[in-house]
């Protein structure tokens, strides 16, 4: 098992910058999940706005509404100066300011309310509209307990007990991404680094073989050309297993209960046909590559290229439609949509969309081989 | 005479309209350091190729041990060792780890192994370089980790392809040391090279390939003998003119005369005295004269004489 062994130490020189990309990608993909998982746990919760308030109003309305204001909100004085109140709202030491006239019960008991208000805010402020809101609301309150014949205090009093009433805020499930579990997250973005840790491990591996003056002596050995390719080939399907099997240890780790579900069975499976057509990938692009460095390039065009047009880093949804039917050509599209289809079948025998895209990946794989094949044909014959 | 290691009959080789074998003849006889020496693009490493079952050839018949050459001769291919003309090692394998790979596509045996590549560093003068990766040696060391993987195997038959190109003359001494050595100890070897005086000093036998036939062949002594030349004299002259060039043109045995920067070259065919001769032309003529020396033919003026002085800027087809 020369080759084999060979194949490995050469891999096992690369090892830097494949472990490089699974830690980046294990960061990234659970910071994702993470930040997914948050946002879908947000709570509802009111806000505490701070308003400038000089109450001049010798009746008890005036009062009221100063202290429906302050239970809420943070009431600050007014400064006396014209020049100082400018600073502080355009320093938005405070979001509102308002100015209770002396005569302001008064003149609402006559009906005469509107405009007595003197309201400042800093144009454009939605804070503000809040404020305007509120002191909108207690006033319309208390106007309807006078109309229904409560004295002032009276009005000023249940209407302070009703605003105080804090209504109960619960988010509706509306099936949006919110809902998706991290799992989900985690094999979306693993096309990306499929893609990559197998051109730059195997492509890296194969590249020394190919070269010409190497391939020339190892012809002459009297090890059989077949028996060498053979070890080569194995050598690939090895490392293949193990970065499978990495990742899946990975979301063992990551996910564990998800990785228990027929869903997560699911994507497994997604991801190692993916693992396959990575393989593919990666032997048609190595005969491209004439050094290690556009190797590198390689993987990047690839990687980047097919995650970005199949829908991995960006979602599907969000693609024209001639960029979807472009995306149809790339191996990830299917492998993203498989993915999407898993999260909305409820069993096995429902998956039958998932199972067409996981033969599109296989027939990709088969594709990306035999052109691989036959690059390497012309290659040798150009030689 | 010899059992034959190696036996090329009418050996025809095309790259569509080019002939790079053309009805070549060569047969290499077991224990002798075979030669082989053509300008670029003469059909060398065509040649080696064919031997080697590396390339499909036209017509004729490569045996080598006696038996026709195949991709599939893996019988065959275990006793041979190859040292082609570039660099050929893994840049992610150590020194020790290159030879063991190589030495590990002939022999199975893990021990014997582990013998030979121990023997092949120390053969090679790498064992303080065993952990080193290639890009960390020097040109004389790469090509004798180069030569160390072509011949850890202990091989019957060793083909080396111009393997001191590029190296200092110390590293080079120590490389032709070496070929000797394994000669010595059994080894046939194929060699071929640009450097003739290398060819001179190693080769009992040599062959030159010229437009891919073979134009001479024959040990060293044989192939001086097959040239005009017998000796050449070189003489320190000052203002010499050309009437006096065409004198000496004239005289016995001269059938070349080249003047330039004061320096005097005569070639002369074989003949006894020609030297006593071109002085007493000198002495008559009561023409000054500086340092005189005179020496045999070299293989350079055999290759020079045989395949002709034409600079051949074509690229190697070979």
């Amino acid at each position: 098992m020369q080759v084999f062994k060979a194949f490995f130490r050469i891999l096992y020189k690369n090892k830097a910058s494949l472990l490089m990309y699974i830690v980046i990608y294990l960061g990234i993909t659970l910071i994702v999940s993470n930040a997914m998982q948050e946002d879908g746990k947000t709570e509802f919760s009111g806000i505490s706005l701070d308003i400038g308030l000089r109450n001049e109003d010798k009746g008890y309305l005036g009062k009221s509404l100063e202290k429906y204001l302050e239970s809420g909100n943070q009431l600050m004085d007014v400064p006396k100066k014209k020049e100082d109140l400018q600073d502080a709202m355009y320093y938005q030491e405070m979001d509102y300011v308002l100015l209770i006239p002396e005569d302001f019960t008064e003149k609402f008991k006559e009906g005469e309310w509107e405009g007595s208000l003197e309201g400042t805010m800093v144009p454009g402020s939605s804070s503000a509209y809040l404020v305007e809101q509120e002191i909108q609301g207690f006033l319309k309150t208390v106007s309807m307990y006078l109309k229904a014949g409560c004295s002032t205090e009276q009005a000023s009093a249940w209407s302070l007990r009703d605003m105080e009433q804090k209504p109960k805020v619960r988010f509706l499930e509306n099936g949006s991404s919110q809902e998706l579990p991290s799992g989900f997250y985690y094999f979306q973005y693993i096309p990306y680094v499929f893609l990559i840790m197998m051109i730059l491990g195997v492509g890296a591996s194969m590249k020394s073989f190919q070269d010409k003056d190497l391939a020339a002596r190892n012809k002459c050995s009297s090890m059989s050309f077949l028996k060498q390719n053979l070890q080569i080939f194995l050598g690939c399907m090895v490392y293949m297993m193990i970065v499978y099997l990495v990742f899946m240890v990975m979301a063992w780790v990551a996910v564990r209960e998800y990785m228990f579900t027929f869903r997560g069975f699911l994507n497994a499976a997604n991801a190692f046909l993916f693992a396959v057509c990575s393989l593919s990938v990666s032997w048609f692009a190595v005969q491209f590559a004439k050094n290690t460095a556009a190797l590198t390039i390689l993987s990047n065009v690839f990687g980047l290229g097919f995650s970005f047009l199949g829908g991995v880093f960006v979602s599907l949804d969000f693609m024209g439609e001639s960029a979807r039917k472009l995306a149809k050509f790339i191996p990830s599209y299917w492998y993203v949509a498989a993915n999407q289809e898993i999260q909305k079948v409820a069993s096995f025998a429902e998956g039958g969309k998932v199972y067409q895209s996981f033969l599109i990946v296989l027939m990709f794989s088969l594709a990306f081989f035999s052109a691989g094949l036959l690059a390497n044909r012309m290659k040798v014959k150009s030689k | 005479m010899g059992k034959k290691v190696v036996e090329i009959e009418n050996l025809v080789k095309r790259y569509k309209e080019l002939i790079a074998l053309d009805h070549l003849n060569l047969a290499v006889e077991e224990g002798e350091i075979f030669g082989l020496l053509g300008p670029n693009g003469s059909g060398k490493t065509t040649a080696i190729n064919c031997i080697l079952a590396l390339l499909y050839f036209d017509k004729g018949s490569v045996k080598v041990f006696g038996k026709e050459m195949q991709p599939d001769s893996y019988e065959i291919k275990r006793q041979i060792g190859v040292v082609l003309q570039n660099v050929a090692v893994f840049e992610e394998l150590t020194v020790q780890e290159n030879i063991d790979y190589f030495c590990g596509l002939y022999i199975q045996d893990k021990m014997v192994r582990k013998k030979y590549v121990e023997e092949a560093m120390v053969f090679s003068g790498l064992e303080e370089f065993r952990k080193f990766y290639p890009k960390k040696l020097s040109g004389g060391l790469l090509r004798r980790l180069n030569i160390a993987c072509g011949i850890a195997h202990k091989p019957k038959l060793i083909i080396m392809d111009e393997p001191t190109v590029a190296v200092d003359p110390q590293s080079r001494n120590r490389i032709l040391e070496g070929i000797q050595m394994l000669n010595k100890e059994g080894a046939a070897i194929i060699y071929t090279s640009h450097y003739m005086e290398e060819v001179e000093q190693i080769c009992s036998r040599i062959a030159i390939l010229d437009k891919g036939r073979c134009v001479a062949s024959g040990t060293k002594e044989e192939l001086k003998s097959m040239i005009k030349m017998g000796e050449k004299i070189h003489m320190e002259v000052m203002n010499l003119l050309p009437f006096q060039i065409a004198e000496i043109k004239e005289l016995r045995h001269v059938y070349q005369v080249e003047y330039q920067d004061g320096m005097l070259e005569i070639c002369c065919s074989g003949g006894k005295h020609n030297l006593v001769h071109i002085l007493d032309y000198f002495n008559s003529r009561e023409i000054g004269f500086g340092r005189v020396y005179s020496e045999l033919p070299t293989l350079n003026d055999v290759f020079l004489e045989i395949t002709g002085k034409k600079l051949r800027d074509s690229a190697e087809t070979a």
